[in-house]
Formats: structure tokens, C-alpha cells, sequence
């Protein structure tokens, strides 16, 4: 008989055989501790796969011609990022190299990866009028044809049909990385900065003809929102904290200590931090500063320099 | 319900509480890949099923009862598929998971403590693991580990991740 340990395993592996499954059940009936163990166990793993981003929430997007990207949804409360595994998914750029030089290895793997994402990526826009895709850019509706990944200097391709939707893709930026989405109306979407982004498709929530929503929470989101269909707008979500609403303007929203820099370079932004606060509109020229820190609050702060994509 | 206020309201009470109901999906499905395709769905029903929620209820019990008919039309669907646990001790499970929800978030926090005290070289075998949703073999081929020493390390990362959130949680519960 395997012991539970064992069998624990598999199930977080996803190996269990009918027979384990069976064994691990006998186990479990007879002994409350185990499971205790049990639960706690399988508790873990389904947090290591939320901490680590994966949540497998995939492609069910019905509407054509929309495209919604969220990052995984953290917890409401006015608290960024704690539960995330910081070293990992928001290394600050001298930190990064730091350990890029220990893990020498790695980045040698990231960087043959990166030439594959190149050449796949010439291979998937061989067609184009350039030949070959602008910088940074890892897909649009139109051209997109599979599985992205980028995360950490990794990148994988898979299967997929010509003509397919971005939908229930998965999109990683990872430190150094950058990337834009592209949607049909022109509206694009850079992620950036020497932090880890993850964009997903939010394949749960069907979408109206012509919105796009967009839940975001870590890194920088540079966006680039165009009139797209009357009547529908761009909405930027952040897990909860703070709703971004516009139908035509370019802004930058940045993750900062406490909550959030929005700086508007073109049109109009109505910026709400939830879940009491009143809209205020936020014009060309203008940033402000969403902290949560002791209670919500928008405040007009002075620009901050930032490279420029 | 305006529709934009639904859509607010939704996405703020999924995101307080989609952990908690993969976490409980994840503990009534064994296999990992069904208990993901098991939440999406879920996520899919509860989009779909919100207009018919009451915004004064309590969204958890309410998004754990339709995770729950999920995981049960997910088995009624793969009944050939006998890596289940009998419908009687799922019953079971599922009030014991239920009753363990009070404690995902402190686990959650937790957890996050415990990942960052992790040796690097096992942060980056977890993040290979679950951030590309790999197979161990895959992780062996990218490792060029064999693929037992990779299932042993994470066997031995998630003891050790187990035992520093119990111990993290002892703590708690005695210095508050």
C-alpha cells in the first residue's frame, strides 16, 4: 500500500492512478488527521498555482473582434501585492541583475529562448508587410495564431488555427521585457518595466461587442485607447482597487508603494478607487496618485520622468 | 442590476474570493488540470448567474454552492474516469474544506512569507512548475534534471513550504 505522503504527491501532480485515488480515499475515511493533511496539502498547491500566476482561468471568449487581458485577481483589500512571492515577480532592476549573475544558467536558457521567440515570431509574421513584427510586439488579433508565453526569458508556442482570437492566451512580460497588444480598432496595450507582468485573458467574463476590460496590478500598463465602436470604452480594472474608464485617451498606469501612479498624456481618464470613492475625470497633462493608505484617496501629484517607451 | 455596476461588483467579489474557491475546486478534484478546467467553468457559471445574486448575501457561500454543482457535473461527466473519490466522502470533504476557508487567507499570507525564505535555486524550480503549468518532465527536459530528482524536489520544497506555514501559524495564533 503506498503511503499518504506518496499518494499526496501524485495528486498534486496530477498522476493519481484509479488504484491511488481508491488507497488514498481508504486513508482518508479512516483517519481524520490525514485528512486534515490532505486538505492542507492540496490547499498549498492550489496556492503555489495562484501565487505563481498559472490560475488556468482559459479561453471561453465568445464576442469577436474583443479582447479582455486580466492579471490574476489579488485580494480587495487596500494592500498590493502581499501575497506574492516579491523576489520572483517584482525584482527591481539592479536586484534582477544580481541574481542574473548567480543564475548565469538561467539567463543563458532565457536568452535561447528568446532567440526561439524571435524565430518563431518571424516564422508566424514571414507574411507581413515588413517581415517581421515590430519591436515588442508578441500579438494582435488579427496575426495572433497561438500560446504565448513570456516570462523570465522564457517562451512558448502552442497549438493553434489561423484566424484564432486572442482569447484564453496567456501573456507573461518579464523583467527587461516588453510587449504590446494590439487590438482591431488600434487600441494597444505596452506592458513594461522591470517588473512582471501577467495579462489573461478573463475567458469568465463575456464581454459586449466593442469594450475592452483590463485587470491589472503589477508592473507598469502603458495604454493607448482608440474610439473603437460607439459607445464602448476601455475599463482598467486593478483587483479590485481602482476602476480606469475612457473611451478615447493615452495613459500610463504604474504600480507604486501603496497604490498606484495614472498619468494622462492625451484625452480624458475618469479614475475611481473603489470601492467608495467618486469618479474624478483626469485630463491630458495630468497625474495622480491612488493610495489606500489608511482609506482610499485620489490625489494630483507632479508627473513622475519615466522612460518612454 | 446596471450593467456596469454588476460588472464592477463582480469582478471586486471575485477577486476577493476566486483563492478561496480554487483553493476548495483544487481540493475536491485531485487531478490539477481538472480541478483548473473545473474553476474556469465555475468562473464561467458565476459570471453568467450573477445578475440572480443578491448583493447583500455573501458571495462566498454563494460562488462555493456553484463550484460545488460544478465539480459534481465535472464528475458526472467522467464517470469512466475513476480517479474520484466516491460521491459519499466527496460530501464529506467538502464540509471539511468548507470549514477550512477561514483560514485560506492566513495561509495564503503565509505562504507568501515562507516562498520568499525559499533558496532561489527552489523558487525557480516552483516557478518552472506551476508559472508554465508544467509537467515534471517538462521540468526535467528544461532542467536537464532527471525526472525523479525533480519529483523529489518538489516533494521536499512543498514538506518544507508545509511545515514553515504551520509553524508561521502556530506563531500567529500565539503572538497576535
Amino acid at each position: 500500500m503506498t503511503d499518504l505522503q506518496t499518494l499526496l504527491e501524485a495528486a498534486c501532480n496530477g498522476d493519481l492512478s484509479p488504484e491511488q485515488a481508491a488507497q488514498l480515499e481508504a486513508i482518508l475515511r479512516a483517519d481524520p488527521e490525514a485528512r486534515a493533511m490532505y486538505l492542507r496539502y492540496l490547499a498549498l498547491d492550489a496556492e503555489l498555482a495562484l501565487q505563481f500566476g498559472h490560475t488556468g482561468v482559459e479561453a471561453r471568449m465568445t464576442q469577436p473582434g474583443t479582447i479582455t487581458l486580466t492579471a490574476p485577481p489579488a485580494s480587495g483589500e487596500p494592500t498590493l501585492s502581499r501575497r506574492l512571492p516579491s523576489i520572483l515577480l517584482r525584482q527591481p532592476r539592479g536586484r534582477f541583475l544580481e541574481s542574473a549573475a548567480v543564475v548565469g544558467v538561467i539567463l543563458a536558457l532565457g536568452a535561447i529562448c528568446a532567440i526561439a521567440a524571435l524565430v518563431l515570431q518571424d516564422r508566424r509574421w514571414g507574411n507581413s508587410s515588413s517581415g517581421k513584427p515590430s519591436e515588442g510586439l508578441i500579438a494582435t488579433l488579427d496575426e495572433f495564431q497561438g500560446v504565448v508565453k513570456i516570462g523570465e526569458g522564457k517562451f512558448d508556442e502552442g497549438p493553434a488555427v489561423v484566424g484564432m482570437q486572442l482569447n484564453g492566451r496567456e501573456v507573461r512580460v518579464g523583467p527587461g521585457s516588453s510587449a504590446v497588444l494590439r487590438y482591431p480598432d488600434g487600441t494597444q496595450l505596452r506592458l513594461s518595466l522591470n517588473s512582471d507582468v501577467t495579462v489573461q485573458t478573463a475567458t469568465w467574463r463575456p464581454l459586449e461587442d466593442g469594450d475592452k476590460w483590463v485587470l491589472f496590478e503589477r508592473g507598469e500598463l502603458d495604454v493607448e485607447a482608440k474610439g473603437g465602436s460607439p459607445g464602448h470604452e476601455l475599463v482598467v480594472h486593478t483587483a479590485g482597487k481602482m476602476v480606469l474608464r475612457t473611451a478615447d485617451a493615452r495613459f500610463i498606469v504604474t504600480e507604486a508603494p501603496g497604490g498606484y501612479y495614472v498619468e494622462v498624456t492625451q484625452g480624458e481618464l475618469e479614475v475611481k478607487a473603489l470601492p467608495h470613492l467618486q469618479p474624478e475625470t483626469v485630463k491630458a497633462g495630468a497625474c495622480v496618485e491612488v493610495t489606500y493608505k489608511p482609506v482610499p484617496e485620489i490625489r494630483a501629484v507632479d508627473p513622475r520622468p519615466r522612460r518612454r517607451p | 442590476m446596471d450593467a456596469t455596476i454588476s460588472r464592477e461588483e463582480f469582478a471586486l467579489r471575485f477577486a476577493q474570493s476566486h483563492r478561496r474557491i480554487f483553493g476548495y475546486v483544487r481540493a475536491l478534484v485531485p487531478c490539477r488540470a481538472d480541478a483548473e478546467e473545473v474553476f474556469q467553468e465555475t468562473c464561467v457559471v458565476l459570471w453568467r448567474e450573477f445578475p440572480s445574486f443578491r448583493p447583500e448575501a455573501d458571495f462566498l457561500p454563494w460562488a462555493l454552492a456553484i463550484a460545488f454543482n460544478q465539480v459534481r457535473s465535472y464528475r458526472h461527466r467522467c464517470r469512466r474516469t475513476p480517479a474520484l473519490f466516491s460521491d459519499d466522502f466527496l460530501e464529506s470533504l467538502e464540509a471539511e474544506q468548507r470549514q477550512m476557508q477561514e483560514e485560506a487567507d492566513l495561509r495564503a499570507d503565509a505562504l507568501g512569507g515562507c516562498l520568499e525564505k525559499l533558496p532561489l535555486p527552489e523558487r525557480e524550480l516552483l516557478s518552472l512548475y506551476y508559472r508554465q503549468d508544467a509537467t515534471a518532465q517538462q521540468v526535467a527536459d528544461t532542467t536537464g534534471r532527471p525526472v525523479n530528482t525533480v519529483y523529489k524536489a518538489l516533494a521536499r520544497i512543498r514538506r518544507t513550504l508545509l511545515q514553515c506555514v504551520e509553524r508561521q501559524l502556530a506563531r500567529d495564533s500565539r503572538d497576535p
